[in-house]
């Protein structure tokens, strides 16, 4: 009976390690497509076949062919340059967007749950406020406010979206604020700022790090999505919202204008969500045993 | 005699959900230079609370500290850190003493370069002391969680005599180890405290081990401390009912 019993664990921790080894071997996989992504989107300018700028009047609205693999659009420039030119617009505003975000969000969050008190209770407030309204609506108005352009639309976002990444933080604090390590560390004369940053900070970034990757693909499409109703990317700037935009009257006529940075969003949000759930199971086992996990 | 440590009228309690447990209710005490006060008590009757008090780390609802004749009851910011170069303390649970991230050597170190010690200073001072507590050089690069229960312990009382403070609270700091090694530390708390006149407040389960290193002991019982004296006294002839009946439960 207990040979069994020896047996069962050991089938159970071969199976583990299995998993585990097939876990890291999927983060490898998407790390690696999201950084060649990446590459493509920071050398779009070395790498495009035509200037994606460049307006060809005779060409114009050309379907796929071995010249043009996506196409033209109605200005006849090569549509498979513009998505590359339009990633690295959208890629790179996004991971900006985030970047700010969890950045801001968790100094916010840190310095809330650590402080407690009446300064905690204000700045939670407002978070609340940020966190009722609806997001892109509040988003669309501060845009409109603030004009066009990409970095406005990455302001517009970045106003309404680092409460989330201030309430994960200051829980995360909360949580491990009270622990007997913090105590030790205060009596070892070490400074409020010194304790949160080195003490506090590197125990909570697991579950940051995770949502700021998951969130990634949000912004992305947040961010199309004001160019889209023309609040971002000003043109002539290649942008996979405001392309999107552009061609949404030739759907019928001319798919691909619109289908090629549909596409590209489609599969770069994909990625890059993917990538953050494959994170999340590295860094949480918790949950990765969970049968029916639901994906985001 | 001098007094290191002077409490008056502590009081805390805690709220849980809508009733109140009074943890501690009304202690006053003293510890003299070089003394070793053990408190003992039944588990639950406030001796972790007394430590977390006179560390400053949770705040009494009333009553008065002093260290060294300075009132500490309400110091905070840079005077608490002074505090804290004269006052240590042994966490009762010593793994979640550290912090899982960091290395035992630097989580030694710690209060070390605070205090204004060199890097390599700090480096070859936390082996010293690992060394001291019966722990080889090696142990300084370990994680907390690749030690034992017992050799974190020790680290934890490295850490906390490392920078020669004049109290350390010991809160069951021996309570993880085996007899031989519990010798060993016994005998090197013994010696700082004659060589450097540094102080305890001992809180311990195990009367033998109070009647082999206290002075004077404190009897606590539901927050207050119902008898105190000298060890051999209280055990060989405990006034109070409540003292027979922990005595009774020990040997
Ligand atoms: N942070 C807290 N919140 C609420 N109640 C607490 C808290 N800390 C301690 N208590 C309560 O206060 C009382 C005294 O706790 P304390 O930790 O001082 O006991 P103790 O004497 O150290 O026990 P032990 O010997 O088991 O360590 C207990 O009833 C406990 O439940
Ligand atoms: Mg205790």
């Amino acid at each position: 009976m207990e040979l069994t019993t020896v047996k069962a664990t050991t089938i159970k921790i071969r199976t583990h390690k299995k998993q585990q080894d097939r876990i890291m071997i999927k983060l490898f996989i998407f790390l690696a497509l999201v950084i060649l992504l990446l590459l493509i989107a920071a050398f779009a300018a070395q790498l495009v076949p035509y200037d994606p700028y460049a307006q060809d009047l005779t060409i114009a609205l050309k379907p796929p062919s071995q010249a043009h693999p996506l196409g033209t659009d109605r200005y006849g420039r090569d549509m498979l340059s513009r998505v590359m030119m339009g990633g690295q617009t959208t890629i790179y505003s996004a991971l900006l967007l985030v970047g700010v975000i969890t950045t801001f969000g968790t100094l916010v969050g840190l310095f809330c749950g650590y402080k407690g008190g009446k300064i905690d209770s204000f700045i939670m407030r407002v978070s609340d406020i940020f966190l009722a309204f609806p997001g892109m609506v509040f988003a669309i108005a501060v845009a409109g406010v603030l004009g066009g352009g990409i970095i406005n639309a990455v302001v517009a976002l970045a106003c309404i979206s680092w409460p989330k990444f201030a309430r994960l933080a200051r829980g995360q604090v909360l949580a491990i604020k009270n622990m007997p390590y913090i105590s030790a560390a205060k009596l070892s004369g070490s400074r409020a700022t010194k304790i949160v940053f080195k003490h506090i900070l590197p125990n909570i970034t697991g579950p940051i790090l995770v949502t700021a990757t998951l969130d990634i693909g949000t912004m992305m499409m947040e961010l199309a999505g004001l160019s889209f109703l023309g609040l971002g990317a000003m043109p002539p700037i290649a942008e996979w919202g405001s392309m999107m935009s552009d061609g949404r009257s030739m759907l019928q006529t001319a798919p691909w204008v619109i289908l090629a940075p549909g596409c590209a969003i489609f599969i770069t949000v994909m990625l890059f969500n993917l990538l953050g759930d494959t994170v999340r199971d590295v860094l949480d086992p918790k949950t990765k045993k969970r049968p029916n996990r639901r994906r985001k | 005699m001098k007094s290191v440590l002077e409490v008056r009228h502590l009081k805390k309690a805690y709220q849980h959900g809508k009733e109140t447990v009074q943890a501690v209710d009304d202690v006053s005490f003293q510890i003299h230079t070089g003394e070793c006060l053990g408190l003992v008590g039944e588990s639950g009757c406030g001796k972790s609370t007394i430590a977390k008090m006179v560390t400053r780390l949770e705040s009494p609802d009333a009553g008065e500290i002093f260290l060294n004749d300075r009132e500490i009851t309400r110091v905070s910011g840079k005077a608490l850190r002074t505090v804290y170069q004269q006052m240590q303390m042994v966490f009762q649970m010593p793994v979640d003493s550290f912090n899982p991230r960091i290395k035992l050597g630097e989580g030694i170190r710690e209060s070390l370069i605070n205090q204004g010690m060199g890097r390599r200073e700090a480096k070859t001072k936390a082996w010293e002391y690992l060394e001291i507590c019966g722990l080889d050089k090696t142990f300084a690069d370990r994680y907390p969680h690749q030690v034992s229960g017992g050799e974190c312990q020790r680290a934890s009382i490295a850490r906390a005599i490392a920078i020669k403070p004049c109290l350390v609270i010991c809160d069951e700091a021996t309570s993880a180890l085996d007899v031989t090694v519990q010798a060993q530390i016994i005998k090197m708390l013994k010696r700082l405290k004659k060589e450097l006149g540094m102080s305890y407040l001992f809180i311990c389960h195990d009367l033998a081990l109070v009647q082999e290193i206290c002075d004077r002991v404190m009897v606590m019982q539901n927050g207050t401390i119902v008898e105190q004296g000298i060890p051999d006294d209280i055990i060989m002839r405990p006034r109070e009912a409540y003292t027979k009946k922990l005595i009774d439960s020990i040997f």
